[in-house]
């Protein structure tokens, strides 16, 4: 027998989780254009040049070399603060998922007790004391849908709500990512920057090597050894930046398919209700009316455009078939291994998207835990630094 | 609409949000405000004679006509302390550290505002412009919890650095102010300083407002998503 609703098409998968992104590998991802690259290593160039005039004992030598210090603070606290927050997301995910999850829970004890399969002799009469005949068990059972519609209706208008939390989820999720991404590019200019300053300040002190050996000295011991610290401070805080803005990525493709599966278990759902009304007819020429059903069957054919079409195709279909077939019932059982499987799927999935998540989580955690290291020292010179009020030379160029 | 109604409007819109008539008004808003204490004051003033002098007269003591002379000529001189005497809020320094976080960026505009006549020309300018910055803010703080790390940074930089930088170049005598000692000039080490608190004010300003920005952008995001379908 050709099934009524054959449920294929849902395949959910659980994407893999982020990888460790190493500071050595997480400079040049963001593409930034050559117009704003040769202005920064103008500025860098600038600089060098006039670090270099400069006495190596004056307090103007030293205020320079302050400068290089702070290189880059504003844009790694900025980013080390988007951090925190994007490190609470995943966490915050899997706790909706259990939201989405006990409704999900809650509408499969609603339908198994309505599965005509776990109904045993659905067609026999029933019998006063054993004996007397009276009513019909089948009728019954019918009915019974009519007082668990109300109770669907709510689960299905809960998931309904669930599934707009994640959309909205998702929607954060966009903007949390177009800002990071923003501060993904000011952190790579500043790399840009600090390499740049690294090499011009290396081929100066080896140019004034003869002449000024002390001055190239100074300039070694100071400029360059804290230009490559700042270099490594800013690599790791845009390793960790990366690594959260693939998370968010994770996040939201998880929410995408939990979606799906929200979707289409509603849909099921929806559609063996359908069955029911049309295998009512069928049996015992009854009329079951589904009020709450059908508004929202309405409504969820709205929304999911592409799963309300399959809905219609499938009505007319099972309408076909439940008048043809031999063993209607049969084919509401379809209809309810349907609503199983696409629940089943959803169970399948959220365990491997859990497992995707924590990985991702503690590594996100290790990562943003050694870049703390880091960002306690910008700060402590952030705190010193204060006295220097001018503004930063290296500002990244918008 | 006619090239005369284009520059009659464009010209209310820059006397609406211009900053430098911005500036104008608020030194206007300054007057009318202090001329409106001293017509109050000179009010009551008015009250209290016209109603205290007969009352005197009456119940304790006639007055008789010297009586009435000095009573004149004490009201003129009283009215004319009255009009004197500064009017607005005077505010101490040492009140703003605990002054409402609410009615703070106000108050240190008001502060701000008395002090900036002994700077140099350029740094009255940047006090100036911090005074429209707080305005700015003003709003933005009225939601903003006390308890907040914004809300403590926001403090701490207006209620207690800026001071702290304005009163250390108060103390610097007049005659030292400009070109100081030992190469630091406290003239030019105020402008700095006013300058990073202008510029401080502008971001704490942006990241109050990133919140909002946010859930903005998030909304909008999200009414596509769910309306005109994924990606």
């Amino acid at each position: 027998m050709a099934t009524t609703v054959e449920d294929a098409g849902l395949t959910l998968t659980a994407p893999d989780p982020v990888p460790v992104v190493a500071p050595a590998k997480a400079a040049g991802l963001v593409p930034i254009d050559d117009t704003k690259k040769s202005a920064l290593e103008e500025k860098a160039e600038a600089f060098v040049a006039e670090l270099v005039v400069l006495d190596a004992n004056s307090p103007e030598f030293g205020k320079k070399v302050d400068q290089l210090v702070n290189m880059g603070r504003r844009e790694i606290a900025d980013a080390a603060g988007q951090s925190n927050r994007f490190l609470d997301r995943p966490v915050r995910a899997m706790d909706q998922d259990s939201t989405v999850g006990a409704n999900l829970a809650e509408l499969r004890r609603t339908i198994e007790d309505l599965d005509p399969g776990k109904k045993d002799d659905l067609f026999t009469r029933k019998k006063l004391f054993g004996i007397i005949p009276y009513g019909s068990k089948l009728r019954d059972y019918f009915d019974s849908y009519k007082s668990s519609q109300g109770h669907i209706a709510s689960i299905l208008s809960h998931l309904a709500s669930g599934k707009d939390e994640l959309l909205k989820d998702n929607a954060a999720i966009d903007v949390e990512r177009q800002t990071l991404w923003a501060a993904m590019g000011r952190l790579e200019q500043m790399i840009l920057v600090s390499k740049a300053l690294d090499t011009k300040l290396e081929t100066s002190a080896a140019d004034i090597e003869i002449n000024d050996p002390a001055k190239a000295k100074a300039i070694r011991e100071t400029a360059l050894f804290y230009t490559r610290q700042r270099t490594q401070d800013l690599l790791t805080q845009m390793a960790v930046t990366v690594q959260g803005y693939l998370a968010l990525d994770l996040v939201k493709k998880n929410n995408v398919e939990l979606i799906k599966g929200v979707d289409r278990a509603s849909t099921t759902t929806v559609s063996a209700l359908r069955t029911a009304v049309t295998v009512a007819q069928a049996l015992v020429g009854q009329k079951l009316v589904l009020d709450q059903i059908t508004a929202l069957n309405t409504t969820t054919a709205n929304i999911i455009d592409s799963t309300g079409e399959m809905l219609k195709n499938q009505t007319a279909r099972i309408h076909e078939q439940a008048a043809s077939s031999t063993i209607p019932v049969e084919t509401l059982q379809r209809a309810f291994q349907n609503i199983y499987l696409t629940m089943d799927q959803i169970d399948t999935f959220k365990a491997k998207a859990l497992i995707s998540m924590k990985t991702t989580v503690d590594t996100l955690g290790d990562e943003v835990e050694k870049s703390k290291g880091y960002i306690a020292r910008a700060e402590g010179q952030a705190q010193a630094a204060i006295e220097s009020s001018a503004p930063n030379p290296f500002a990244p160029v918008e | 609409m006619r090239s005369e109604d284009v520059l009659a409007r464009a010209e209310a819109a820059l006397q609406r949000h211009g900053g430098q008539s911005r500036l104008q008004q608020r030194a206007i808003r300054r007057l009318v405000n202090s001329g409106k204490i001293k017509a109050k004051r000179v009010l009551w003033l008015s009250l209290a004679f016209l109603i205290g002098v007969p009352a005197f007269a009456m119940l304790i003591s006639p007055i008789g006509i010297m009586g009435l002379v000095l009573a004149v000529m004490l009201f003129f001189g009283l009215a004319l302390a009255a009009i004197i005497l500064p009017a607005g809020l005077r505010v101490d320094p040492e009140r703003l550290p605990t002054a409402p976080l609410k009615s703070l960026p106000l108050t240190t505009e008001v502060w701000l505002a008395g002090q900036r006549r002994a700077f140099p020309p350029p740094a009255q300018r940047l006090a100036d412009s911090i005074g429209v910055k707080l305005e700015q803010l003003t709003p933005q703080l009225q939601a903003l919890d006390e308890k907040e790390p914004a809300a403590l940074e926001i403090r701490r930089l207006i209620a207690d650095e800026l001071p702290e930088l304005v009163n250390g170049y108060l103390r610097v005598p007049d005659h030292l102010r400009r070109d100081g000692l030992n190469g630091m000039s406290p003239d030019k080490q105020l402008v700095e300083g006013l300058n990073v608190v202008e510029s401080e004010l502008q971001r704490m300003s942006e990241q109050i407002a990133s919140g909002d920005l946010q859930r903005i952008a998030t909304q909008s995001r999200y009414l596509e998503l769910k309306y005109q379908g994924m990606e």
